[in-house]
């Protein structure tokens, strides 16, 4: 992680609603990790915002089924040698049903259930490419994906990010007059390169677009 | 296990004992790459597993003092397999993983390393060729944290389509938190 995590409190507080995390996604970055010595004290310090409240949990309970129906449906969009491709988790898609319930909007880094959202025939151009194979492309299942997660809006830590610049929450980090790198636009700058480093799916000229917008 | 990928298996299993007898450690690291094609348009974990282990090897074989032991593993896998006794072979795969690990206690740390590494490279190969990054973590049991910083570093990082562009997410985030 690149320490930013506290982020999240003041921009919770600015947004004036809640920040939701559905419970499959908890497992994954709380629960799992916590068993693990790898990646404990990161596991820990999400706990921290999940204790005082400023993450929410959705509870799987409230969407289970739809859940399961919409992972079916994703995971029956492509086929190779007539062979579904499971290619999303089940904790995406909870993602995504959250968000379908007059959320906002969606925080998502990871590309694939993005594209898939966004723009599905990238993801078969994709694979055609990568795989050299025939992949069939079910428009049926295509479309009913496309009618159920119609409207989502998909954002990514690196807009939170130059929100947050904006804001003046990362100021700071600017390095004072007379050092190597002065300027404010540097911190930015800083932040969306170790964004996209950790995995944020954010390419170069992502980032540019993002600095040449920022006031 | 399907049969496509059962025969791949196989294929792949011989030419890892003749590397694994000669010691090459290139040719080792070749299959393993190789191999990823294959992985991927099946979503197959038994090929992705074998593939790990032909990288692990292509690591720690001219180093092991098993190196008779692991052939022998690795025929006695593809015995397992040429049957169709496909639980028999996974045994066989696992107790051949465990084995490799658990050498020395100064290797023991390199090799789980070794290991580490290979799942987050084929992981990053899934995630390259279209799957999510949740689904490939959960198939290689690997973190997802790890896989999203190597992922991050990858060149496939900065392929992807930008239907909505960085500045309309951008005015967005502005709206929300105006």
């Amino acid at each position: 992680m690149n320490n930013l995590l506290w982020l999240i409190k003041p921009l919770r507080k600015l947004f004036k609603g809640e920040f939701l995390i559905p419970e499959s996604v908890k497992s994954e970055i709380v629960d799992k990790p916590f068993e693990t010595k790898r990646f404990k004290f990161e596991a820990l310090q999400v706990q921290e915002y999940l204790s005082d409240k400023t993450l929410k949990v959705l509870p799987d309970r409230s969407h289970r089924k739809e859940a399961t129906e919409l992972l079916n449906l994703a995971n029956s969009c492509f086929t190779s040698n007539g062979k579904p491709l499971s290619i999303v988790h089940y904790a995406e898609i909870t993602c995504l049903i959250a968000a379908s319930r007059r959320a906002s909007a969606l925080v998502m880094d990871e590309r694939v259930t993005r594209e898939f959202v966004e723009n599905p025939q990238r993801i078969l151009v994709l694979m055609q490419k990568k795989l050299h194979a025939t992949i069939r492309m079910n428009r049926t299942a295509i479309k009913d994906f496309a009618e159920k997660t119609a409207g989502i809006k998909i954002i990514r830590s690196a807009e939170l990010a130059a929100v947050a610049f904006e804001k003046g929450l990362l100021d700071r980090y600017v390095p004072p007059p007379g050092t190597a790198r002065p300027g404010k636009k540097t911190v930015l700058e800083s932040v969306l390169w170790g964004l996209k480093l950790d995995g944020c799916a954010i390419n170069e000229s992502g980032i540019d677009a993002i600095l040449a917008a920022t006031r | 296990m399907e049969e496509r990928v059962r025969k791949g298996i196989i294929l792949f299993l011989k030419e890892l004992i003749a590397a694994v007898r000669k010691s090459d450690s290139f040719r080792l690291k070749e299959l393993s790459n190789a191999n990823v094609k294959h992985e991927i348009a099946f979503r197959d974990e038994d090929s992705l597993t074998i593939s790990v282990v032909a990288y692990a090897l292509s690591k720690t074989i001219r180093s092991t003092r098993r190196k008779a032991t692991i052939a022998l593993q690795l025929r006695s896998a593809l015995v397992a397999l040429n049957s169709g006794d496909e639980r028999k072979y996974r045994i066989i795969i696992k107790s051949l993983i465990k084995g490799i690990e658990a050498e020395d206690s100064g290797f023991r740390q390199f090799v789980s390393g070794v290991f580490e590494r290979a799942k987050i490279k084929k992981g990053c190969s899934l995630c390259e060729s279209g799957t999510s990054m949740a689904r490939a973590a959960d198939m290689l049991n690997v973190s997802k944290w790890e896989l999203a910083s190597y992922l991050g570093r990858s060149r496939a990082a900065g392929r992807h389509s930008e239907r909505v562009t960085a500045e309309q997410r951008l005015a967005l985030a502005r709206r929300l938190f105006a």
